[in-house]
């Protein structure tokens, strides 16, 4: 993930606009309370990658109400959010190195932020995807359905020929 | 009231000792989590569970990382009571017969996380009315999170004392609405023995499962107290149930949410079987089988809203009761159902309505004429509304004094249709359902 984070700035650090259009780039934020700010996200097809900024527009610290913004499979959603509250803050919430993480941020705490980018190589249109936060216990409302849209071929196209 | 022995029956029906109310939000989890009440609770202080609140318990009162948090908290409720009409005695001792000021309890708890994976609540609980003290709710729960066929799970196992004292859900007896009254007021006689029935008089385990956050399975069993026990808790030999083997208990229930809403649907049961003689061996059988709902709205302008409902069937064979004279026969049965719902502002304003219906067998020698708490007529059907307002002030996000001052300021009315069988001269003494209609105003504190 951090070699795609990288990946990621050097794009955006050779000007190549628009491989990471507008529509590709997400901002989820959470405060003080347990809830997320937006129940869904759609990602078009036509995104090869993924921006996606977490942030904290509450004041708590991360250890009493610490966010974070973690996508799975839904199927896989009850297994990762119990073994992360077991991994404790230190691991971000998170089992480590557990393949059924698709992308996670970092915990963060009142006023930071984290982005992660993400590849849409493994999202399958049709697939069941949630977002949620894993800090213990926050996922039973912390959570949100994330929707790949099928691409068009002429659109993926245009896109990757860009 | 006739008592056999030393034994306290279940059929018998009035129970001043468990007057003491089950609790609350508590300040000593918010200051171990660091979050404000409101995120476990719907109202900022009471014991409406939020999913979150849910996980938080059942993952076993553990969660914070506030280290070294004293797991401790205090709380109070006190309250005026006013009948609709004087009754012919003090209902206690130091009161008189109507508008009475009453500390209800002023309760301790030991609550919190005491290793990595084991918590309590653990209440003890002074009682204004009685003047006694006694030990109340008891969980002490031991939870582990692991996978059952890719699924996250959560299980544990709950020494507790009091069947229900373990869910997760505001629907079931222990935890459901109205979460407090009046000690004083004249309540309803008959009751199926999962309300309280044989509560804080057993002790046992209890073992758990949540499976991929939708079923929650739980067993358990419980063990009558000896008198040497009852009276180390508070209670005495009078409070015993000599129960003949051991009380089961059994839930499974099912949760799932959609954009704001959250819902539950569940059954439960309860199986006890007291032995009131042991020369006799006749025993008295309660069979209790209950299904419950819930409802849960959090919208994002600050409303919020529940509601619960519960039917419980119960069937007794009271062979014992029956063969010594005091219930015209073996077979008898009780039903319950209650609903409330719950509609809250910005969790500081609060309007709530709940209603009950209890049926049953008629049994003239389970339930005879008497002033007050008899029945004219040996019916044990009742029921009635209560209606309530509240202003809940502090308990949220940035309030004044969090997490330590909680407060909840109350009206609540209770109206009666029908009390032990009838509306109108329903003891056979006069005096009509409607006279037992109570005004309590409340104030409900904790730190
Ligand atoms: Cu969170």
């Amino acid at each position: 993930m951090q070699k795609q984070q990288a990946g990621f700035a050097l794009i955006l650090l050779l000007g190549a606009g628009g491989a990471l259009a507008d529509e590709c780039a997400f901002q989820v934020t959470g405060g003080d309370a347990i809830r997320f700010d937006q129940r869904t996200l759609e990602v078009p097809g036509s995104c090869l990658q993924v921006a996606l900024t977490f942030r904290h527009v509450g004041h708590s610290a991360a250890r009493v109400m610490g966010h974070n913004w973690v996508l799975a499979k839904s199927k896989d959603v009850s297994a990762i959010a119990n073994a992360g509250a077991a991994a404790g803050l230190e691991r971000n919430y998170q089992p480590t190195n557990d393949p059924r993480i698709i992308a996670a941020t970092k915990v963060v705490g009142g006023g930071e932020s984290d982005t992660v980018t993400f590849s849409t190589a493994e999202l399958r249109p049709g697939e069941d995807y949630t977002y949620f936060c894993s800090s213990p216990g926050h996922w039973s409302v912390m959570k949100g359905k994330l929707v790949f849209r099928a691409a068009s071929k002429e659109k993926l196209a245009a896109t990757t020929s860009r | 009231m006739m008592r056999r022995r030393d034994t306290y029956h279940i059929y018998l029906i009035i129970i001043p000792l468990l007057w003491v109310s089950k609790s609350w939000a508590l300040p000593s989890y918010a200051r171990q989590t660091g979050a404000p009440c409101a995120q476990c609770h719907t109202i900022a202080f009471g014991p409406q569970l939020t999913p979150y609140g849910r996980q938080f318990k059942l993952n076993g009162y553990v969660w914070g990382e506030t280290k070294g948090s004293i797991p401790l908290s205090l709380m109070a409720v006190a309250g005026y009571n006013q009948t609709s009409k004087d009754l012919p005695e003090a209902p206690a001792p130091h009161f008189s017969t109507n508008d009475n000021f009453a500390l209800n309890e002023l309760t301790g708890f030991i609550a919190g996380r005491i290793t990595q994976h084991m918590g309590a609540f653990i209440e003890a609980a002074y009682s204004g009315v009685e003047r006694h003290t006694a030990w109340g709710a008891f969980d002490v729960r031991y939870a582990r999170t692991g996978q059952l066929g890719g699924k996250g799970i959560v299980y544990g196992v709950s020494l507790n004392n009091n069947p229900t004292v373990t869910d997760l859900w505001n629907s079931t007896p222990v935890w459901s609405f109205p979460y407090t009254g009046s000690h004083l007021a004249p309540g309803p006689g008959a009751a199926p023995v999962l309300f309280d029935g044989i509560s804080e008089r057993v002790l046992g385990p209890n073992v758990y499962m949540m499976i991929d956050d939708h079923l929650y399975l739980e067993a358990g069993a419980y063990k009558g107290m000896s008198d040497n026990w009852l009276d180390k808790v508070g209670l005495s030999a009078e409070e015993n149930l000599h129960l003949d083997g051991l009380a089961t208990y059994w839930r499974a229930a099912w949760q799932f949410d959609k954009d704001r809403s959250s819902y539950s649907i569940g059954v439960l049961g309860l199986n006890v079987k007291q032995q009131p003689d042991p020369a006799a061996r006749l025993t008295d059988r309660y069979s209790d089988i209950g299904f419950d709902a819930t409802y849960q709205f959090a919208g994002d302008n600050g409303i919020s809203a529940t509601g619960n409902l519960l039917y419980v069937h119960e069937t007794r064979h009271l062979d014992a009761a029956f063969a010594a004279g005091e219930s015209d026969s073996s077979a008898n049965h009780l039903n319950q159902l209650q609903l409330d719902a719950t509609i809250a502002w910005h969790q500081t304003w609060v309007g709530s309505v709940g209603w009950f219906d209890t049926t049953g067998s008629n049994n003239a020698g389970l339930f005879p004429a008497a002033e007050i708490d008899g029945s004219a007529n040996g019916s044990p059907n009742s029921r009635g509304y209560t209606l309530q307002l509240e202003y809940v002030p502090f308990g949220k996000t940035n309030s004044f004094g969090a997490p330590w001052m909680n407060a909840r300021f109350g009206l609540q009315y209770k109206g009666y249709q029908r009390f032990n069988g009838g509306s109108s001269n329903y003891d056979g003494f006069g005096r009509s359902a409607s006279d037992n209609n109570t005004l309590f105003v409340f104030a409900w504190l904790a730190i």
